[in-house]
C-alpha cells in the first residue's frame, strides 16, 4: 500500500454545491501530486461520509487527509475522530472552510469555485507537512462554582450537588432566591412564586454538597478547563450568619431604620442600614448596608444594634474576605435586571405615582410586599381602571431591540391577578402577544375570556391632563386614537443584562452576544455552554427567558458540568507552542502578549509554555523576536506551504 | 347603505423600491411593526385622511395613489414626534418630506397658499413678500449700534430670520436678541439687506430645488463673510441650517441657538439678571428639541432668573407637545392648526404658569393665536423675559419706526 492523501469535498446539500463546483474540484485534486484519491459526496459528516474516509484509509493506506467542508470549529473533532477510528493519527487531517468561508459569502460559481480550488490547494501543501501529535490529559478537580443564586443557580447547584459533587454556590446579594423570590403568582399555572421556590432554597441551606457564599463575587479565575482556580472576595456583612438568628431585634434598633429604599420591595418600602433580606432569606441573617450604615459611613453612631442584638452576631468591622476556590467548571447564572423605565420619560415614570414598573406591581400583588398584597393608589384607595403597557424597553431600538419573551405573559398575570384582587377595569396595550410557552395560548385565552380589554397599539405617551392620567395610543385595528383617563399605569419594563455582566465577562474570558447578555458556544446545539470551556450557562443571563426555560437550561448546564467532572480527565488539544530555548533570549514578549497566561519565564530566564493553558493561537510565535516559539501544528514551514498553495 | 369595499388584489414594493428604497429615508421602514406609536404621537392625526402609520403601509405595499394626494401629505407639522418616538427607527418625518418632493416633481403640490410663500422666497429672498430693502429696519430700534457685516468684522453672526426681520409683531425677537447678545458683551454682527431667506419653508413644502438654490448661496455668502458661528433666535432656522445645510454643500460653520449661547454666559457666571416675580413654564419648540436636541439650555437659562418659577407641562423635552406651526400646517390648513395650538394652550393653563416663554417665533405666533381664539397664556419668548431680567424695557412697545403694517397673516412655515 502506497500511502498518499485523501481529498473529500462535501457538497454540504445545496449548502456548499448549491454556489461552488463541487465535482469539479474533486476531478482538480485527484491530479494534484501526492493525492491519491479525491472523492466528492453529500454530507460528508454523515456515518457513510465518514465510513467513506474509514474504508480509503483502510484500503488504500492513506497516510494523511484533508476534508473541504465547513469551519473546522464545526467539524474538525468529528473528523479527527473518523481517523483515529481508522488508526490514523488524528492531526494528519486538514479541514478546508469552503462554506463560511466561501459558498455562504460568494454568489457566482466560477469565481468561488476558483476560491475553493485555492484554499483546498493550501490545505493539501500543508497536511504534507503535518506531523503525529498527541493531545495530553489532565485530571480534572471534582468541584463546581455557581455564579448567582437566582432559580437558575439554585437548580443547577442542586443538581450537581445531587450527583455527589461539592458546589460553591456564589451570590452577590445577601440572600439566595434571585427575581423569583420577588413575584407573587407565576405564569401559566399561577401557583405562589414562594410555594414553589422557598423549599428549593431550604434543600439548598441544607445539602451537605453546597457551600454557600453570600455577598461574595468573583474577583478572578485562572487556570483552565477541568482546573480552575476561582478567588473570589466576600464582602463584609457585618453579621455573622452563623451566630444571626434572624430575630430581627437589630432592624427594629437601626437609627436609619425606614429611610433606605428596599431593593426588594423595588423601592417602594423602606429599610434601614441592617436589614432582613426578605422574610424567606436564606441565609435567615441580618445583613449590614455599608452604604448607609452611619457607623460605616461617617465613622460615628451610637449603634444601638449591637446592643439589641441578643447572640452577639454584629462585629461592624468585620473584613472582608479573600478564598480561593479550586474547580473544575463554572456555572453563570446571573440572571438578569429590569429595565430603567425612568429611560423612556414618555411613560411619565418617576413622574406620577400612580406609574409603576412591573416589578413593583408585582410587589403590590404579593402578600408578603410593602401593601400586605392590596393594590393601593398613592392616595390609599384602590385603582378602578389599570393599563399595562407593553414592549416598555423590548423591541424598540431606543432601548432593546430584543424581545424580553416573558412581559406579554407576565403583564396578563398581572392583569388578572389585578381584576381578581380589586375587579378593576384593565387595558393591555400591546403590539404583539408573544404567548408561545406550554399552556400559554390557553392562558392568553383565559384572560380575553375574563374581559381583560386588549388595545392593539403601543402606548405612545402617558400625560396628567385635564386632571387626570391619560394613556395615549392609536387602536390599529379600528384606525382611531385612544386617549384613556386610568387610575394606575404598569410598565411591561423588558429584561436586559445583570448589572456587571461584561465585566464578569472579561474575568471569565467568554464572550457577550451583541444584546449584551452572555453569548452560548451554539444557539441551537450547546445552548448551555459558553465559548469558554468548562464555562457553562443558565437562565436569564444567556437572555431572557421565563422560569421553566430557566430550570431547564440550568439543568443542561448542570449535566453538562457533572459529565465533565465524571470524566475525570480533560484532553487539551494538541497544537500548542514550543519554546526552542537555545533560541530564547528571555525577553518576555511571549509573556505579555499571550492572552491565556500561558507562557512564563522560568528562573533559568528562558520563556516556557503551559501546555494546559496554550490554546495555540500562535501570538508568541509571531511576537517572538528570535524565532523562539514553534507552533508544533502551524510551523513556519507549514504556513509558508499554504501560502504557495494559495499563490499558485 | 355603506360603500362597498374594494378588495386588495395586488402588494407590490415598487413605489417603495424606485423612490424611497434607495435614501436614507427608506433604511428603516420594512421594519414597521405598525404599532400605531407614530399616529399616537402625531398632533394632526385625528385630522387626517390617513394615518402616520397608515401613509408607511400605503408606502410599503404601493398604494401610491391613495397616498400621492395633497389631503394625505400636506398634514404633517414636521414635528418629529413620531420619529423620535418609533420603536423601529422609521424617519417619519423625512418620509413625509420625501413624499412633499415627489409631489412637487410631479407637480401635484405643494398646496396653493404654500406656494405663495415660496415664490416670494425665490423672489424676495423672505416668504412674506417684503422688500430686501427693509429686512434690516428693525435695527435701527437697537439702541447703540449694530455692526453690520462686512464693513464692520465679526466671526460671529446674528441671523434673525425673515419672520424676526419682517413681521411687526415679531421684530420684537430680533431687537430683544440683539440686546441682549450686545449687554452680555457677545461680539457680532448682522448681514442687514444681505440677509437671504434660510429656505426652510421651501423645504418643509417638498420645494427642494428651491430649498437648496437659497442653502447653496447662503452657504456662500457665510463663507465669504469668514463667519465662523451663526447665533439665531429661531427654532426653524436653526434647525434646518445646522442639520439640512451640511446635506447640500460643504458647511463649516458653527450654529448656535442664542438659548445656548445664553446658557453658556449664564454657567460662566457673565450675565447680570434682575429678579423677575413670575411663574412660567416652556414651551419647547419641535424644531428646537426634537429636531436640534436644544432641551436643557433654555430651562438653565430661565432657572437663572432670580424670582422666576418654571414649572413643567405634562408633555416636555422631546415629548412635547407640538403647537402645530410648522411643517406648513399654518399656512396650509390654519384652522387645525390653531386647534392643535390651543390643545397645548389648555396644558400650559394646567401648569399653573401665568405666562408661555418658548424661543422660535412660530410657535409664538400660532400659540397666540390660539390664546385670542380660546385662551390660554400670553406667549412670551426666552429672548424678552431675559432683556427684561436685565433691566430692559419691553422692545416691542418701542413704536416701529415708520413700518407700513405688515399683515402676517397665518402664513409660516
Ligand atoms: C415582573 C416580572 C414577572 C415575572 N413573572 C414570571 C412568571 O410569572 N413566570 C415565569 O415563568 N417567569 C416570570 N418572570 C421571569 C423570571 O423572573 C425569570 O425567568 C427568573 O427569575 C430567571 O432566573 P435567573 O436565576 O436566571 O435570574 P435571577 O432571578 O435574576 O437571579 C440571578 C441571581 O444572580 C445574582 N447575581 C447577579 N450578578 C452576580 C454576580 N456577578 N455574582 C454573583 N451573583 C450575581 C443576583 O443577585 C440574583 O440573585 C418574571 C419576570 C419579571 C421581571
Amino acid at each position: 500500500m502506497a500511502g498518499g492523501i485523501g481529498v473529500y469535498i462535501c457538497d454540504c446539500g445545496t449548502n456548499i454545491a448549491g454556489v461552488v463546483d463541487c465535482a469539479a474540484l474533486a476531478r482538480e485534486a485527484a491530479t494534484w501530486p501526492g493525492v491519491a484519491v479525491a472523492r466528492e459526496y453529500r454530507y460528508m459528516c454523515s456515518d457513510p461520509g465518514q465510513g467513506l474516509i474509514k474504508s480509503d484509509i483502510e484500503e488504500l493506506g492513506l497516510d494523511r487527509v484533508v476534508v473541504a467542508a465547513c469551519s473546522p470549529r464545526m467539524h474538525e473533532p468529528t473528523f479527527r475522530a473518523c481517523l483515529a477510528e481508522a488508526d490514523l493519527n488524528p492531526y494528519l487531517l486538514e479541514v478546508c472552510n469552503i462554506r463560511e468561508q466561501c459558498s455562504w459569502v460568494h454568489a457566482e460559481t466560477g469565481s468561488a469555485t476558483q476560491k475553493a480550488l485555492s484554499l483546498l490547494r493550501a490545505a493539501v501543501r500543508k497536511v504534507r507537512l503535518n506531523r503525529e501529535l498527541s493531545a495530553r490529559s489532565f485530571p480534572v478537580t471534582r468541584a463546581v462554582l455557581v455564579l448567582g443564586a437566582g432559580i437558575a443557580g439554585i437548580h443547577a447547584a442542586l443538581s450537581i450537588a445531587a450527583s455527589g459533587k461539592k458546589v460553591y454556590l456564589v451570590e452577590r446579594g445577601p440572600s439566595i432566591g434571585g427575581r423569583m423570590a420577588q413575584l407573587d403568582k407565576t405564569f401559566p399555572t399561577l401557583d405562589c412564586s414562594a410555594c414553589i421556590l422557598t423549599p428549593k432554597m431550604v434543600d439548598v441551606a441544607r445539602s451537605p454538597n453546597i457551600e454557600l457564599l453570600t455577598c461574595t463575587e468573583l474577583e478572578e479565575l485562572s487556570g483552565f478547563n477541568g482546573n480552575f482556580t476561582a478567588r473570589v472576595r466576600t464582602r463584609s456583612r457585618r453579621v455573622d450568619i452563623d451566630s444571626c438568628t434572624g430575630c430581627g431585634d437589630c432592624v427594629e434598633a437601626c437609627v436609619m431604620k425606614g429611610r433606605v429604599p428596599d431593593e426588594f420591595d423595588a423601592g417602594l418600602s423602606r429599610r434601614g442600614a441592617v436589614y432582613m433580606p426578605f422574610p424567606q432569606a436564606v441565609p435567615l441573617a441580618a445583613a449590614v448596608d455599608p452604604q448607609s450604615c452611619l457607623y460605616v459611613t461617617k465613622g460615628k453612631c451610637k449603634s444601638p444594634c449591637l446592643e439589641a442584638c441578643g447572640p452577639e452576631a454584629i462585629d461592624l468591622d468585620m473584613p472582608d474576605e479573600v478564598r480561593e476556590l479550586e474547580v473544575g467548571a463554572v456555572v453563570v447564572a446571573t440572571g438578569f435586571d429590569v429595565f430603567g423605565a425612568a429611560g423612556m420619560p414618555q411613560f411619565g415614570y418617576g413622574r406620577y405615582p400612580e406609574v409603576m414598573d412591573a416589578l413593583q406591581f408585582e410587589r403590590m400583588l404579593s402578600a408578603s410586599g410593602p401593601t400586605g398584597g392590596r393594590l393601593l393608589l398613592p392616595d390609599g384607595t384602590e385603582p378602578s381602571t389599570i393599563a399595562f403597557l407593553h414592549c416598555v424597553g423590548s423591541r424598540d431600538e431606543n432601548a432593546n431591540e430584543y424581545c424580553s419573551r416573558v412581559c406579554c405573559m407576565y403583564s396578563m398575570k398581572q392583569a388578572h391577578l389585578a381584576r381578581e384582587k380589586t375587579g378593576a377595569k384593565v387595558y393591555e396595550f400591546y403590539i404583539d402577544i408573544t404567548a408561545f410557552g406550554k399552556g400559554y395560548q390557553e392562558f392568553y385565552r383565559r384572560v380575553r375570556d375574563e374581559g381583560v380589554f386588549f388595545i392593539r397599539g403601543k402606548a405612545a405617551d402617558v400625560a396628567r391632563l385635564g386632571g387626570s392620567l391619560k394613556v395615549f395610543a392609536e387602536d390599529t385595528l379600528l384606525g382611531r386614537p385612544v386617549e384613556l383617563p386610568v387610575d394606575m399605569v404598569v410598565l411591561a419594563t423588558g429584561l436586559i443584562p445583570a448589572s456587571g455582566s461584561a465585566d464578569l465577562a472579561r474575568k471569565l474570558g467568554i464572550a457577550l452576544s451583541p444584546d449584551g447578555f452572555f453569548a452560548e458556544a451554539h444557539p441551537k446545539l450547546r445552548p448551555a455552554e459558553s465559548h469558554g470551556d468548562g464555562i457553562f450557562l443558565a437562565g436569564c443571563c444567556q437572555g431572557p427567558k421565563d422560569i421553566p426555560d430557566t430550570v431547564a437550561q440550568a439543568g443542561a448546564a448542570a449535566v453538562e458540568a457533572v459529565a465533565l467532572l465524571d470524566r475525570g480527565t480533560v484532553q487539551v488539544d494538541a497544537g500548542v507552542g514550543g519554546i526552542v530555548e537555545d533560541l530564547c533570549r528571555g525577553c518576555g514578549i511571549c509573556v505579555e502578549c499571550c492572552p491565556y497566561g500561558a507562557v512564563e519565564l522560568t528562573a533559568d530566564g528562558v520563556a516556557c509554555v503551559n501546555e494546559a493553558l496554550c490554546k495555540g493561537c500562535g501570538l508568541c510565535a509571531a511576537a517572538c523576536l528570535g524565532g523562539a516559539v514553534v507552533m508544533e501544528a502551524y510551523d513556519d514551514g507549514q504556513i509558508l506551504a499554504c501560502i504557495e498553495g494559495l499563490l499558485e | 347603505m355603506a360603500e362597498e369595499k374594494t378588495a386588495i388584489t395586488e402588494l407590490t414594493g415598487e413605489f417603495f423600491d424606485s423612490l424611497v428604497a434607495g435614501s436614507e429615508v427608506g433604511e428603516k421602514v420594512r421594519s414597521c411593526l405598525q404599532c400605531g406609536t407614530c399616529t399616537a404621537s402625531c398632533p394632526v392625526a385625528r385630522y387626517t385622511e390617513l394615518s402616520p402609520r397608515e401613509i408607511v403601509r400605503l408606502v410599503l405595499i404601493g398604494g401610491e395613489e391613495e397616498l400621492l394626494r395633497p389631503e394625505v401629505v400636506y398634514y404633517c407639522s414636521a414635528c418629529y414626534s413620531c420619529a423620535v418616538r418609533c420603536p423601529m427607527g422609521v424617519r417619519l418625518t423625512e418620509l413625509v418630506n420625501l413624499l412633499r418632493d415627489i409631489m412637487v416633481d410631479r407637480g401635484m403640490g405643494p398646496l396653493e397658499a404654500q406656494v405663495e410663500l415660496v415664490r416670494s422666497v425665490e423672489n424676495y429672498d423672505n416668504p412674506w413678500q417684503q422688500p430686501r430693502a427693509q429686512r434690516d429696519r428693525w435695527a435701527r430700534k437697537v439702541p447703540g449700534k449694530v455692526k453690520v457685516l462686512p464693513k464692520q468684522k465679526s466671526d460671529t453672526l446674528y441671523y434673525p430670520g425673515c419672520t424676526a426681520a419682517y413681521l411687526p409683531n415679531m421684530q420684537k425677537v430680533a431687537l430683544a436678541t440683539a440686546q441682549v447678545l450686545a449687554r452680555a458683551g457677545v461680539d457680532f454682527g448682522i448681514m442687514g439687506r444681505e440677509e437671504i431667506c434660510c429656505g426652510s419653508t421651501a423645504m418643509r413644502v417638498g420645494m427642494r430645488e428651491t430649498f437648496e438654490a437659497q442653502a447653496s448661496r447662503n452657504i456662500e455668502k457665510l463663507s465669504s463673510l469668514g463667519v465662523r458661528r451663526i447665533i439665531t433666535a429661531c427654532a426653524g432656522c436653526y434647525g434646518i441650517m445646522k442639520h439640512n445645510y451640511p446635506e447640500v454643500a460643504p458647511f463649516d460653520v458653527e450654529v448656535l441657538h442664542v438659548s445656548e449661547v445664553l446658557a453658556g454666559l449664564v454657567s460662566e457666571g457673565a450675565l447680570e439678571l434682575q429678579p423677575i416675580e413670575r411663574t412660567v413654564t416652556y414651551h419647547d419648540p419641535c424644531h428646537l428639541a426634537r429636531h436640534g436636541g436644544v432641551v436643557d439650555a433654555p430651562r438653565a437659562v430661565l432657572e437663572a432668573i432670580p424670582g422666576l418659577n418654571l414649572v413643567e407641562m405634562s408633555r416636555v423635552g422631546l415629548n412635547a407637545r407640538c403647537c402645530g406651526g410648522g411643517g406648513g400646517l399654518r399656512t396650509g390648513h390654519t384652522e387645525q392648526a390653531v386647534a392643535i395650538a390651543s390643545e397645548r394652550q389648555a396644558e400650559a393653563s394646567e401648569s399653573g404658569a401665568q405666562a408661555l416663554v418658548t424661543c422660535c417665533p412660530f410657535c409664538e405666533m400660532n400659540l397666540t393665536d390660539a390664546l385670542n381664539q380660546s385662551g390660554g397664556l400670553p406667549v412670551i419668548d426666552l429672548v424678552e423675559l431675559v432683556l427684561e431680567s436685565m433691566g430692559e424695557t419691553d422692545p416691542a412697545a418701542v413704536e416701529a419706526p415708520g413700518d407700513t403694517a405688515v399683515d402676517p397673516g397665518p402664513g409660516s412655515a
